[in-house]
């Protein structure tokens, strides 16, 4: 759900709605600068620095609340970048909810996942 | 980055090629589809003097039928193989473990034979190749030999090829009556290297079952009796690694709980 003011161009507003997804979801599950324990940069490719692609990325079901903002004439804010901050919290918050850790580090890669739910396991 | 300067040595015959090799050893490389070796060059990890291009090579061409396995010619591409008309009836494993070769472009110029030669840990062909016990042909100005799969693949990106040879052909046994096989694999993302690969081949009393992404090699093993506690002390001997995108516990996981999924598709596909 987002609210960029007024909508003035629907298609223009749910690409980069969309945009802002992908890269959320980059940073909340792929991408990540990695150091070994001798100081190298270890994703210094993007072989290992992982980006999602479209493959990775599914369609997000989008919706609008239209508040128009007092102080534009058009009534318009921004859109785009908000969801590179919801997401990523959205994703943690679902995962420490359903196993009821408090603490998520970012980006939730598989491993990491899958130490968390060994611990929780009985 | 580009790569360091290099001879380009366009082979016009398998004679052309092992001399060439034969002259220069460990400095030469062989590129066939390129989508390994160029890369390798262009971040200066192989800096050979030469690169001798056997694709123009008619006679390491074709893929036949010779003793009862699938022969792929060193020039074969993976998109060839994976479009010749007769391979689930005579391989159904290879044409189920293909699709997860790299992406449709890096398959249209990758080879077969290019990929069991460099011998990445975690790349499907050579864990194909060694889950159905098949052979390498290998050759050189001094001649040719066969190896098996299990005699070949002696560590990460390491193989029992000699510096004078190269690969002209590799041999995957057909299916035998009988026999069920089914493949998995599971990455970060689709066409990236697999974490963890898992080959069954499952017959009337016994299972094959081969891991790639874990060891430094694929490692194949005969079960006569697949149950949970067998499968899951094989994944405690399996010699982990832990690196950027999995920790060693995580592979054992997923040998676990991937492996016992393709076990039980091979056993159900048998017949």
């Amino acid at each position: 759900m987002h609210d960029c003011g007024r909508v003035l161009h629907p298609g223009m507003v749910a690409g980069q709605v969309t945009g802002g997804f992908a890269h959320a979801l980059g940073a909340a599950l792929y991408e990540e600068y990695v150091y070994s324990d001798d100081g190298n940069f270890i994703s210094g490719t993007l072989a290992d620095y992982l980006m999602p692609t479209t493959t990775e990325v599914p369609a997000p079901l989008i919706l609008h609340f239209e508040s128009p903002s007092p102080f534009t004439p058009l009534g318009a804010k921004g859109v785009g970048e908000g969801n590179c901050m919801s997401t990523p919290v959205c994703i943690a918050n679902a995962v420490a909810d359903a196993l009821g850790v408090a603490e998520i580090d970012l980006p939730l890669t598989p491993a990491k996942l899958a130490a968390l739910m060994r611990r929780e396991a009985p | 980055m580009k790569p360091a300067p290099f001879d380009y040595v366009r082979a016009q015959s398998l004679a052309n090629a092992h001399d060439v090799l034969a002259a220069e050893g460990s400095d030469a490389a062989v590129i066939a589809g390129g989508q390994s070796l160029v890369p390798l060059l262009s971040m200066r990890m192989a800096r050979p003097n030469v690169v001798v291009d056997i694709m123009h090579v008619d006679e390491l061409g074709g893929i036949s039928l010779e003793n009862n396995c699938i022969r792929v010619g060193a020039t074969v591409r993976q998109a060839e193989l994976l479009a010749w008309p007769d391979l689930a009836k005579h391989q159904p494993l290879l044409s189920d473990a293909l699709p997860w070769v790299g992406h449709w472009q890096t398959r249209a110029r990758g080879t077969v034979c290019g990929s069991v030669a460099l011998a990445d840990p975690s790349a499907e062909l050579p864990l194909v190749l060694a889950a159905l016990g098949g052979n390498i042909v290998l050759s050189s100005k001094a001649g040719r030999r066969s190896v098996k799969a299990a005699d070949f693949f002696s560590g990460i990106m390491s193989t029992a090829r000699n510096d004078d040879e190269l690969i002209e052909s590799v041999s995957f046994p057909c299916r035998q009556q009988g026999e069920g096989f089914a493949f998995r694999e599971f990455a970060r993302r689709h066409g990236d290297f697999a974490i963890v690969a898992c080959a069954a081949v499952a017959t009337e009393k016994t299972v094959r079952f081969a891991v790639g992404g874990v060891a430094d090699r694929p490692i194949v093993r005969d079960f006569d009796d697949v149950s949970d506690d067998a499968l899951a002390a094989f994944a405690d001997e399996l010699e982990a690694r832990d690196d950027l995108h999995a920790t060693a516990d995580y592979r054992r996981d997923l040998v676990r709980k991937l492996g016992a999924q393709t076990i039980a598709e091979a056993q159900a596909c048998r017949a």
